[in-house]
């Protein structure tokens, strides 16, 4: 479990079609994806967005990722901003509305472009009609991988246990539940022991993990307890920001247990 | 109305987080109710699909609530019964008052009541020389101990059986036992002489039934059915939401609420009760009273975007799911109703400012609208309710003052406009890391006000090139990579 | 001042509703039930022996993870026999002295208690109110029997087999302390007032003429189980407040 092997130059990013081999595509070849990459993804973990590139690239399709993207405005959101809010859901569109597929290594800024762009444009015509053309082309990752293109099997391979997080809003809002477990299933070596209530909250919930950390501490402590319980050698999910607050008290406790984004899981050769 | 300590939810909260008895008696009730329950919709007949019917006539009787109130009120009526309708707090409790004096009530037995509490009528009676009696087992507990309930249906959550049967060997006179049907049997004696010699029995109503015209009780204990049938006078106090159109229309409700409840498929106790005792019958109250409370109420109905909480038939279960719940029990939410379906009620019923850490204290899971028998959307009525308190509203007396986070969310969409900005953010931010970094290269301590994110854990650092930037120095700022120069 | 009060409690209610002060009655709620009465009604009556005794089984299963008793017997006798036999078997809760409290029902009226139990030294009262004497003092002589005996037998009106559900309006001499106040309740039914659910059961009250007149009374009763509690760290204990055993005898000739 090296994360550094995944970072680095970005044109070594294999592109060989041997790895979609057992699966039947859905879309051409020379589809091309547009990445949304969540803040926290670029900010503090690039390597999952490379890996995510390394993966796209690894089936064959051209990745456009917008250069001048920032954030989908969750954060205002959830507090309750609405105008902020707006004005980072103009410009996701602007920015993003000519894509063909938006994907995003991300449940939560999925959830947020998805489900409550429409709604926060709801008294407003004609931006309701792009938001909600934006609404229906942009995935979650394991869930375009499985659901879009049909693809199961990566050729990835990890030896070792892994355990999956099932997050809130991806579980619950998005419905994607199965997509990363037969992910899992298909990397080589990987064996996935599942935690008790892997889809109960790891307590972060955005500005809740700073403004009532007590709360969200004892929330967290639960979760990792769950996750030490299954000796897996690795916490995978789909949302760093779940990954972010569980891997920030398992090296708290100084806990060997890696927490990866499934886009590096499914990088590793 | 019972005090309001909304305000009080952090010290609440780190006091919960620190009592090694509470988080004892909170560990493991979640994982014993709310999979069992996910798992009894699932078993339903109908699916679990049912929950979304069981809201849309929850919502009709909502749309038609005048007209459903007046039918209630006609049929009981008929029937000899009193029908009061109080718009608030002290008018239902001083209803209760004169009623108790006009019979010259000495011994009052209770059944569990979250309205009672909510209008705080114990200490109403109490303060003119009743003898008030809670009789669910769990209330009981509390009252005996001088405390509150904490969970809407299971109010004494918070106590393990050690402390009952500290509680129960103090006040009830019984040698020390920790065993739990001893306990429950030392309860039945205590609490029989009570009910046999009580003069009023007071009730809840759980929904009644506007074509009929009558109330429901729902017990498992069969307190409740104790109170309302052996007293001379019955009292029973209905949130004025409480009340479903058709008859048949219960037939999903109760099944629902047994299995939101408790995973059970029926309580073992349901009345329908729409009257006192009939000329030739043997038994039952000589009068009943049905009290009819609005208390803010009507200003939620008004509002499309919270009309729904009024759906909450009161089961518990997102409490039951509730992570946050899960850690801090029901008293740090500062009134009776708590859990997620506080967060939302509570503030609307006593104050969305005062009680604003209700529903900014939450992660917004959603586990409770998944565990909701009448799929009420509760993660999207704290969104609202954060941003009435954001934008202010005078319809709820929220003031419309500059804070802190309204300025930093105003530079915020500043900076998230502009990638340059943006990009130069991050390298300050990493930049100003690097005294910050601990030895293994991860932030141990973030100063304010980031610092409650290391109270518990680690952050890893800003990285000094962010993914975007290494993209378009790859491919340019289009970010297009066919266009590779 | 009592309509006053109701009047401006309405009118902010109609107000919050946006609707005109003066409210109409919504007749409509009420004309059409949410499914066809008629096909439950047709199931109730076009049912098979067949399927009367798979609902038998399903009630007997869920009555059974309930803990609460279920005898199907052939005629009255054998009714007799279940109760005799239980009144042997159980002792008091209260006091030392066994004694039986009963509905005044044809049913029963048909088992014999009074004669059935004579033998064994065990007395039981049936639950009529002289009309020669006093009603008050006939209520409190009858409350005082209800809570002095331990054993109270009531009929019902129907049993629902998916929730086992014993089904019990209140009439004269159906008193609702007999099913509550003794530490064990027998309810002795015919199988024929035996539904397959809830729906069933609405169905029947509502749109069978027989039923529809009666109504649901000033007080229907659900009992679905004996009396239990979890509030002590949800621990289930039976017999919080009402009877601690809960045993159905249904007739089925």
């Amino acid at each position: 479990m090296h994360l550094s092997k995944l970072s680095g130059d970005l044109s070594t990013a294999r592109s060989d079609s041997r790895y979609c081999s057992h699966t039947t595509m859905k879309t051409g070849k020379n589809q091309r994806v547009t990445l949304f990459v969540q803040c926290l993804v670029d900010g503090i973990y690039p390597e999952v967005a490379e890996a995510v590139v390394q993966v796209f690239k690894g089936l064959g399709l051209k990745v456009a990722c917008p250069t001048d993207q920032t954030c989908c405005g969750q954060p205002a959101y959830n507090t309750g901003y609405h105008k902020a809010a707006t004005v980072a859901a103009r410009r996701f569109i602007e920015i993003f509305e000519s894509a063909a597929v938006i994907v995003c290594p991300s449940g939560s800024c999925v959830d947020m472009v998805r489900h409550h762009y429409p709604a926060l444009f709801a008294g407003d015509p004609s931006w309701h009609r792009r938001a909600e053309a934006v609404s229906r082309k942009i995935f979650e990752f394991s869930e375009y991988l499985v659901d879009v293109l049909g693809v199961t099997d990566l050729g990835s391979t990890f030896r070792g246990r892994v355990t999956y997080h099932d997050s809130c809003h991806l579980s619950r809002r998005l419905g994607v539940v199965r997509q990363p477990r037969v992910l899992i299933d298909g990397v080589v070596g990987a064996e996935l022991v599942e935690m008790a209530e892997s889809n109960r909250c790891c307590g972060f919930g955005g500005t809740f993990s700073v403004k009532y950390p007590d709360i969200s501490g004892a929330i967290l402590a639960d979760k990792v307890d769950r996750i030490l319980e299954t000796g897996a050698d690795a916490v995978v999910g789909c949302d760093i920001s779940c990954l972010m607050n569980i891997a920030g008290m398992l090296s708290r406790r100084n806990s060997p247990v890696a927490a990866l984004h499934i886009a590096q899981l499914l990088a590793y050769r | 109305m019972a005090r309001v300590q909304t305000e009080l939810f952090n010290q609440g909260a780190a006091d919960a987080l620190k009592d090694p008895v509470l988080q004892r008696a909170l560990a493991g009730f979640q994982q014993r109710l709310g999979p069992a329950t996910a798992a009894s919709y699932t078993g339903l007949p109908e699916g679990p699909g049912l929950r979304q019917q069981a809201k849309a006539v929850r919502m009709e009787g909502l749309r038609h609530l005048d007209d459903l109130l007046e039918r209630l009120a006609d049929l009981i009526r008929e029937r000899g019964g009193h029908v009061f309708f109080a718009e608030d707090s002290a008018a239902a409790a001083s209803y209760c008052r004169k009623v108790a004096r006009r019979h010259n009530v000495k011994r009052v037995v209770k059944g569990k009541s979250m309205v009672s509490e909510e209008i705080d009528l114990d200490a109403v009676l109490e303060a003119d020389g009743v003898e008030v009696v809670e009789t669910d087992l769990g209330q009981y507990i509390v009252q005996l101990a001088g405390e509150p309930p904490s969970h809407i249906i299971a109010p004494a959550i918070h106590k393990t059986r050690h402390e009952v049967g500290r509680l129960f060997a103090e006040k009830l006179g019984i040698a020390y036992t920790d065993d739990p049907p001893t306990l429950t049997q030392a309860a039945r004696k205590a609490l029989r002489e009570k009910f046999l010699s009580a003069d009023m029995g007071i009730s809840g109503c759980n929904l009644a039934c506007a074509e009929t015209g009558h109330i429901t009780t729902v017990s498992n204990e069969g307190n409740i059915r104790m109170a309302t049938t052996l007293p001379r006078v019955h009292v029973a106090l209905m949130g004025m939401e409480r009340i479903i159109p058709r008859l048949a229309d219960h037939d999903m409700l109760f099944r629902l609420l047994a299995r939101g409840a408790a995973a059970q498929h029926m309580a073992g106790y349901v009345s329908y009760i729409g009257g006192p005792r009939q000329p030739a019958q043997g038994d039952g109250p000589d009068e009943f009273h049905l009290v009819i409370i609005d208390n803010g109420r009507s200003r939620i109905l008004a509002d499309t975007e919270f009309r729904e909480i009024l759906c909450c038939i009161r089961c518990a279960a997102c409490l039951n799911v509730c992570p946050v719940y899960g850690k801090i029990g029901g008293y740090p939410y500062g009134f009776p109703y708590s859990g997620p379906v506080g967060a939302v009620v509570t503030p609307l019923l006593t104050g969305i400012s005062r009680g604003k850490h209700l529903f900014m204290g939450d992660p917004l899971c959603g586990a409770c609208k998944d565990a909701c028998p009448v799929d009420i959307d509760i993660p999207r009525m704290l969104l609202a309710l954060r941003r009435r308190l954001a934008d202010g509203d005078p319809a709820w007396d929220v003031s419309r003052k500059y804070s802190v986070d309204k300025l930093a969310f105003d530079l915020w969409s500043y900076w998230i406009r502009h990638r340059g900005l943006y990009e130069a953010g991050l390298r300050l931010g990493a930049a100003g890391q690097k005294r910050l970094a601990g030895t293994e290269g991860v932030i141990e301590s973030l100063p304010r006000p980031l610092d409650g994110w290391t109270r518990h854990r680690n952050l890893s650092p800003l990285t000094g090139k962010s993914f975007i930037r290494r993209w378009r120095e790859h491919y340019g700022r289009s970010g297009t990579e066919t266009e590779q120069r | 001042m009592r309509n006053d009060r109701q009047k401006s409690f309405l009118l902010k209610v109609r107000q919050a509703l946006g609707k005109p002060a003066e409210g109409g009655s919504s007749p409509s709620l009420f004309d059409g039930p949410l499914d066809d009465p008629e096909a439950r009604l047709a199931r109730y009556r076009e049912r098979t022996p067949r399927q009367r005794q798979a609902l038998l089984e399903e009630l007997k299963a869920r009555a059974g993870a309930v803990a609460m008793g279920v005898s199907v017997v052939g005629d009255a006798a054998a009714a007799g026999t279940v109760i005799r036999d239980l009144v042997l078997q159980t002792v008091p809760e209260w006091g030392s002295r066994k004694r039986v409290v009963a509905w005044d029902h044809p049913l029963l009226d048909e088992i014999g208690l009074a004669e059935l139990l004579a033998n064994d030294g065990v007395p039981v009262t049936i639950t009529r109110l002289d009309e020669n004497r006093d009603a008050a003092s006939e209520r409190r002589r009858l409350r005082r029997e209800v809570e002095s005996a331990y054993i109270g037998i009531t009929s019902a009106d129907f049993v629902v087999a998916h929730t086992a559900t014993m089904v019990l309006r209140s009439r004269p001499g159906h008193l609702r302390s007999v099913s509550l106040v003794p530490s064990i309740h027998v309810c002795v039914a015919d199988a024929n007032r035996l539904v397959a659910d809830l729906g069933e059961l609405y169905a029947r009250l509502q749109y069978t003429p027989e039923e529809k007149k009666q109504g649901l009374t000033n007080c229907l009763t659900f009992i679905s189980a004996p009396s239990k509690t979890g509030d002590i760290e949800l621990v289930m204990v039976d017999g919080a407040h009402g009877p601690r055993q809960v045993q159905l005898v249904l007739i089925s000739p």
